[in-house]
């Protein structure tokens, strides 16, 4: 693409483990200086600034003016800068993001503008909603971000163009195949989590579940949030997806809406106020959200059923069916295992 | 050699206008009306209306250019300004291209804020104000490029991927359909959307994300989708074998992120797709990476697509399709042909027969090329040179490309087609990187350096569109940004980034006149009728991922103002002739 705005800067998933295996000995000095900086620099902000602690929770405040001083002579560490730099380049140079080095990219110029180091911390951490700067949190670790801090603070240039980063291992599929070519013994079919959040938000597939439901916080929230559906048995969840049951909740209605032009819209109804109506007409996915003017309305009915698609069963095939409820199922904190016989229980 | 359709300016167009003043007079009732009676089929009869500037390019061609011919070469110089209009955010300057229909302007600025005004006189009418979720990260910027006219309702994308239809007479919102999860596409729509028939159809940004780009088609009046064409084949389509046997056509990228043509006679669409991602490290998606870096052909009906013509084949350097396809109608050898002019981001412009989509030629729009040695009579890339892990690699024209995404302009008077180019390059390393879904996948870093043989340097340029021989020439220290526009009365206008606007003489590339807005031009200026007096618009508003880049290689323009307004003129009353 041409000179668009700033893209979702680069992620290389760069984790400690992998830097440590290429490079043992000295990313092993430096892990140690890193973690001691990232202390005393967590330190330094929850004192001097009452920042929010974005490093290592635990650590109790005992530093010294001594130990402030040192945590700035760390941002000067020629050898955390050079990590920096070298992390720098794959994460935030290309040149729809911060440019080669901090310079000369779409998003603005980094180097040489005496950036606040906390300031730099939660911004790469966390993003800076209203821009195309997303959070860095889930992919590189504080100690990792800290490095950037300080290369991004140094007068160092990125690391030399014909030294790039060491590989890493070839890219692989993101998501599990949904079908094994494998014959499957019948008791032995287990869920797959991850297969089945891939079916959740499958982009193609307009009648996927995402574009009607959210969960934690993705997806449409046409139909009923799904965010606590693991307190559900796996029947339970089965049952609601392939079969038309009855409404839970009359939110979640079907409406009709005959307009004075002819016209039938049918969806859910999302609000209304004196002169308007808003539905999502849910007659093609994605859901359109419409607002009818009352003054075009000749009759509205609601029904006691969804408008949820009543063709899963024969949509989706039962390993799928069994994913889909796996992730269901699945939180954070658990990953939960389901055989095909649970679905029936 | 090219076909002149346009008639010279004739009594008949000043019948016309004169008609124009009738329409007009009735007054506001005539101007507020909401344009419910601007239909598709109208708008495939925009040329005949060119009191108006009723769709993205103003026709469906991609020309840019209007008969109006009331302002001439021999009277440019005495353009006054008549009325400006300041959007009241600058952040992402002003990139759009207005639309005016039966004297009303629609002008969508950052932020997608939504405004109609007095073409006349720049009174606002109403504005709209498009409400997005406060912890919004928009992928690509915050900027838009137009909106979609017709059916008494204005079509806009958003940032956080929506397209919206509000009522053209209130400016209340109509619908408003989510296309796809920002968070989880790492896309949204900053193009703008046009009319085809009784639908909307709009793409969409996401091309250096991990993400498959799509066509939409919308029902106009229902939002309701209409089709879907995937630039990507899926698993069983024919295509698909272009790619490896992994997951990388779910994340190749392929985004769709500027406005297509379309030719009724033929009912056929015509979109330049984007460039595959990873955008510089093309090992990891071995084979051609269809359609990627094509010209598609597609049914405007179905969305089937008819034919399709790749450029670059397995692209290693970022040079998307991207840019606008000129529809233009030849002569050669006694027959007459319909092609399609396509400037590529590569430098190069092709030309493509529109109805089969047959390969006719392949000329470069910039002297500096190093990517490829040739392109041969046949369309095949002779001598490729790409950008290697761990190899940097001079590379011309730079990534940023031979020129921006700011359009051409095409007159049937001159026959010229008018276009901007950029003398640089850029030495390219390439990092392996893993596709995650939404999150950007480019794979490469960029580092701009001058061409071997001089400073990086920018120029205006009037050629044949077929055989790309070249008419005149003009220098510009800086690159063009603002897209082009020419009209009947042969005055070719732009404006450049200090915020010049700026009249040329179509024919010989004489400068004829020029403004200062005291903001750059990133957006497109367009000429309208209001009562029998032509007044031409031009967006002025520095800002873009190209500007933002723009210091590294020209320090001072750190210190270049900002801006997002309108500014308009008109030859003074009583000196129209």
């Amino acid at each position: 693409m041409a000179w668009r705005f700033g893209g979702v800067c680069v992620r290389v998933a760069r984790r400690e483990s992998e830097v440590t295996e290429q490079h043992p000995t000295k990313s092993d000095v430096s892990r140690a200086g890193i973690s001691l900086l990232v202390r005393i620099i967590a330190l330094l902000l929850a004192v001097a600034i009452g920042f929010d602690l974005p490093g290592d929770k635990q650590f109790e405040s005992t530093a010294s003016a001594s130990s402030l001083l040192q945590a700035r002579d760390k941002l000067k560490d020629p050898r955390i800068i050079a990590e920096g730099a070298k992390l720098f380049a794959p994460s935030c140079g290309n040149a729809y993001c911060h440019g080669t080095g901090g310079v000369g990219g779409g998003a603005p110029r980094l180097r040489g503008k005496d950036l606040d180091a906390a300031y730099l911390f939660k911004s790469i951490s966390n993003g800076i909603p209203g821009t195309p700067m997303p959070s860095f949190k889930s992919e590189l670790s504080d100690e990792q971000i800290w490095t950037l801090v300080a290369f991004i603070g140094s007068a160092a240039k990125t690391s030399s163009a014909a030294d790039p980063p060491p590989s890493l291992p070839a890219p692989s599929s993101s998501t599990a195949p949904v079908n094994s070519a494998e014959p499957i013994a019948f008791s032995s079919l287990v869920g797959s989590s991850q297969a089945g959040k891939a079916l959740f938000f499958d982009a193609s597939q307009p009648r996927s579940c995402h574009a009607c439901h959210s969960l934690n916080g993705e997806g449409t929230p046409i139909g009923p949030d799904l965010s606590a559906a693991a307190s559900r048995s796996p029947r339970d969840l089965l049952l609601s997806i392939i079969l038309a049951r009855g409404l839970k909740d009359a939110q979640y209605a079907t409406i009709t809406v005959a307009l004075r032009n002819g016209e039938k819209v049918v969806g859910v109804k999302k609000e209304e106020d004196a002169e308007s109506l808003r539905v999502y007409d849910t007659t093609e996915l994605p859901a359109v959200l419409r607002t009818l003017q009352k003054a075009d309305v000749a009759k509205v009915e609601y029904a006691n059923e969804s408008v949820m698609p009543k063709d899963y069963a024969s949509a989706y095939t039962m390993k799928q069916l069994l994913d889909l409820v796996t992730f269901l199922k699945s939180s954070p904190q658990s990953k939960s295992t389901l055989t095909l016989k649970d679905l029936f229980q | 050699m090219i076909d002149s359709k346009e008639s010279q300016p004739t009594w008949a167009g000043l019948v016309g206008l004169s008609f124009i003043v009738v329409l007009t007079a009735f007054g506001q009732a005539g101007a507020q009306d909401g344009n419910g009676d601007l239909t598709g089929e109208r708008l495939v009869n925009a040329r005949k209306e060119p009191q108006n500037w009723a769709t993205y390019f103003g026709t469906y061609d991609a020309w840019r250019y209007s008969s109006l011919d009331q302002i001439r070469a021999d009277n440019v110089k005495n353009l006054v300004s008549v009325w400006a209009f300041q959007t009241g955010k600058v952040d992402g300057g002003l990139n759009a291209t207005p639309l005016v229909v039966d004297g009303v302007m629609y002008l969508i600025a950052s932020e997608d804020r939504v405004f109609a005004l007095n073409a006349e006189t720049g009174d606002r009418m109403w504005t709209y104000n498009y409400k997005f979720p406060r912890d919004l990260v928009s992928p690509y910027g915050k900027f838009n490029r137009g909106v979609a006219v017709g059916y008494g309702l204005v079509f806009f994308g958003t940032m956080d991927n929506h397209v919206v239809a509000i009522d053209a007479k209130t400016g209340k919102e109509v619908w408003n359909v989510e296309v796809e999860d920002v968070k989880k596409c790492g896309c949204n729509i900053n193009g703008a959307p046009f009319i085809v028939k009784d639908k909307i159809i709009v793409g969409g940004t996401g091309g250096d994300s991990a993400h498959r780009g799509y066509i939409n088609a919308f029902n106009a009046k229902s939002g309701r989708l209409a089709w879907r064409f995937y630039t990507i084949p899926g698993p069983g389509e024919p295509g698909h074998e272009t790619w490896p046997e992994t997951d990388m056509w779910k994340y190749g990228g392929g985004s769709t992120w500027l406005t297509g043509s379309y030719d009724p006679a033929l009912n056929l669409i015509y979109w330049g797709i984007g460039n595959p991602s990873s955008d510089f490290n093309n090992s990891v998606r071995p084979g051609e990476n269809l359609y990627t870096n094509c010209i598609v052909a597609i049914d405007a009906d179905t969305g089937k697509l008819k034919w399709h013509y790749q450029e670059i084949p397995h692209d290693a350097w970022d040079f998307d399709s991207a840019y606008e396809s000129v529809l233009i109608d030849v002569t050669r050898n006694g027959k007459s042909e319909k092609l399609l002019v396509h400037p590529n981001k590569s430098g190069f412009v092709w030309v493509l027969n529109r109805e089969t989509g047959k390969f006719i030629n392949a000329w470069p729009y910039v002297d500096t090329i190093t990517w490829v040695k040739s392109i041969d009579k046949d369309g095949k890339l002779i001598g490729r040179n790409e950008p290697e892990v761990g190899k940097p690699n001079l590379i011309c024209p730079n990534w940023g490309g031979g020129r921006s995404w700011n359009h051409s302009a095409y007159s049937p008077r001159t026959g010229l087609w008018y276009n901007d180019g950029i003398e640089w390059c850029a030495n390219v390393t390439v990092y392996p990187q893993e596709a995650r879904e939404g999150r950007s996948f480019v794979a490469g870093n960029v580092d701009v350096k001058p061409p071997p043989d001089g400073p990086i340097r920018a120029h205006l340029d009037a050629f044949d569109p077929v055989t790309g021989q070249k008419k005149w020439t003009l220098p510009f220290k800086y690159p063009i940004l603002s897209s082009l526009l020419v009209t009947g009365g042969d005055v070719l206008f732009t404006g450049d980034v200090e915020g010049r606007f700026l009249a040329f003489d179509a024919k010989t590339g004489k400068q004829l006149w020029s403004f200062n807005t005291g903001s750059g031009h990133r957006g497109g200026p367009i000429t309208y009728s209001v009562k029998g007096r032509q007044f031409v618009a031009v967006p002025s508003g520095l800002g873009s991922l190209f500007v933002s880049g723009m210091p590294a290689t020209w320090p001072e323009a750190a210190g270049w103002p900002g801006g997002s307004a309108v500014f308009v003129f008109a030859l003074p009353e009583g000196n129209r002739k």
